[in-house]
């Protein structure tokens, strides 16, 4: 692959910084969140209003009902939503990571023996790019990349079992290119170099 | 040459077995002849207790690079061969997670040797993060003599996975900031020693971290 230009690297730091960065409330949050729950005392009544009225009564589905929720139940839901928005959003640097585009651990798990890595790769000169690696036999097929809007920015999300595993890219089919942010694997079997990624500890 | 002598006998065996039955992911992927020699390793590794699975899948990444036959089979040789001696190193009771590791070490550079002193230093627990750590710290380009002595005197000093992989950790912050990699292991791994404290309950005769700075 040609040298990168200064500027496309400084693109995809941006975008790769915007990727990593977690949501963050300033050191006030809970303080003004808990003075309004004290503040407002009663329960916060929440109405679900049908959209429209059909001719003939009213059915099931669509009859207006309210629920009622104490200040503590409010609480507790905008907590479990500010958690569930932060977990989908904050994309912590996996062991094994270099700077600049490196796969990122998204800290979403199916399972403790799996985590979700966001790998990145900046080809804007490629119509299609995909992932190969030991976690999926190696089929240019089976892990298609998306570009992101138009800067050639291709990433994909993959849940990878803990350990320790080798991968490429494919690039319009027939260009393997290791991942340029992530080290190499050594002891290259068949002249064409493979990155490796350690997705946690190691696999026990 | 005794692995591969050890090697030899085991795919001869597995040879003199019943026909066996090809794998389905090298049959559609590799022409016959290549299929039967890797399924004879992958054969040979099952009858002798040695994973399979990354055998297999050695040679499928062979036929997506477009590999030749003979080079395929090659390089499912030599790692079959190298799960032999990571083995042989580690003993007879070594986990299957523990021989790919110490393959993946082997490849980089590390030596028998190596392994063998590590496991003397861990008989009881698991190498297989320390391994992997040490694959990925020759990978990052610390060298070989450097990070085999780190992890030998890490494993001794009773370091747990957790801070193996958190001295990785602080290996790549180092060559991110600049340092060489033999720089960012020296100052990763000589810090003080509360940094890596000793498990609790460690085996008598465990003893704080002795770090060694990597020779420049």
């Amino acid at each position: 692959m040609s040298e990168m230009d200064p500027r496309e690297q400084e693109l995809i730091d941006r975008i790769a910084s915007e990727l990593r960065s977690g949501v963050r409330f300033d050191a006030s949050f809970d303080r003004r969140v808990m003075a309004e729950v004290r503040r407002s005392g009663t329960p916060i009544r929440l109405s679900m209003v049908r959209s429209a009225r059909r001719p003939g009564g009213d059915s099931w589905l669509l009859r207006p009902r309210s629920f009622q929720i104490t200040p503590l139940t409010g609480l507790a839901a905008a907590a479990a939503f500010a958690a569930i928005v932060v977990a989908g959003s904050v994309a912590l640097r996996p062991q094994g990571e270099m700077p600049g585009t490196a796969p990122v651990v998204a800290a979403v798990a199916d399972t403790p023996a799996v985590q979700v890595v966001r790998f990145v790769l900046q080809a804007p000169a490629a119509s299609h790019v995909s992932l190969v690696g030991d976690f999926n036999e190696w089929n240019p097929a089976a892990t298609p990349l998306e570009v992101v809007a138009s800067e050639g920015v291709w990433t994909v999300s993959v849940s990878l079992p803990l350990g320790r595993h080798v991968y490429a890219f494919v690039v319009d089919g027939a260009e393997w290119v290791p991942d340029p942010a992530a080290p190499k694997a050594l002891g290259d079997d068949f002249g064409v170099p493979n990155s490796v990624i350690t997705v946690g500890g190691s696999a026990s | 040459m005794r692995s591969l002598i050890l090697a030899s006998l085991a795919l001869l065996l597995a040879g003199a077995s019943a026909a066996a039955q090809l794998d389905a992911r090298l049959e559609a992927r590799l022409d016959a002849r290549t299929a039967a020699d890797v399924q004879s390793h992958v054969d040979a590794a099952a009858a002798a207790g040695l994973p399979v699975e990354p055998l297999v899948l050695k040679a499928l990444e062979g036929a997506s690079k477009g590999a030749r036959g003979p080079q395929i089979a090659g390089a499912v040789a030599r790692l079959h061969t190298q799960f032999v001696e990571a083995r042989g190193a580690l003993g007879p009771r070594s986990a299957a997670g523990e021989i790919v590791a110490a393959a993946s070490a082997m490849q980089a550079g590390a030596s028998a040797e190596t392994l063998r002193q590590m496991r003397a230093a861990r008989r009881d627990a698991p190498l297989t993060t320390a391994l992997t750590v040490l694959a990925d710290l020759i990978a990052y380009g610390v060298p070989v003599a450097d990070a085999s002595t780190l992890l030998i005197e890490l494993v001794r000093a009773g370091a747990r996975d957790d801070q193996l992989t958190d001295a990785r950790g602080s290996v790549q912050k180092g060559i991110g900031a600049g340092l060489s990699p033999a720089a960012a292991a020296q100052e990763a791994l000589s810090g003080p020693p509360a940094a890596l404290p000793v498990t609790p309950g460690a085996p008598a005769g465990s003893r704080p971290p002795v770090v060694r700075p990597p020779t420049p």
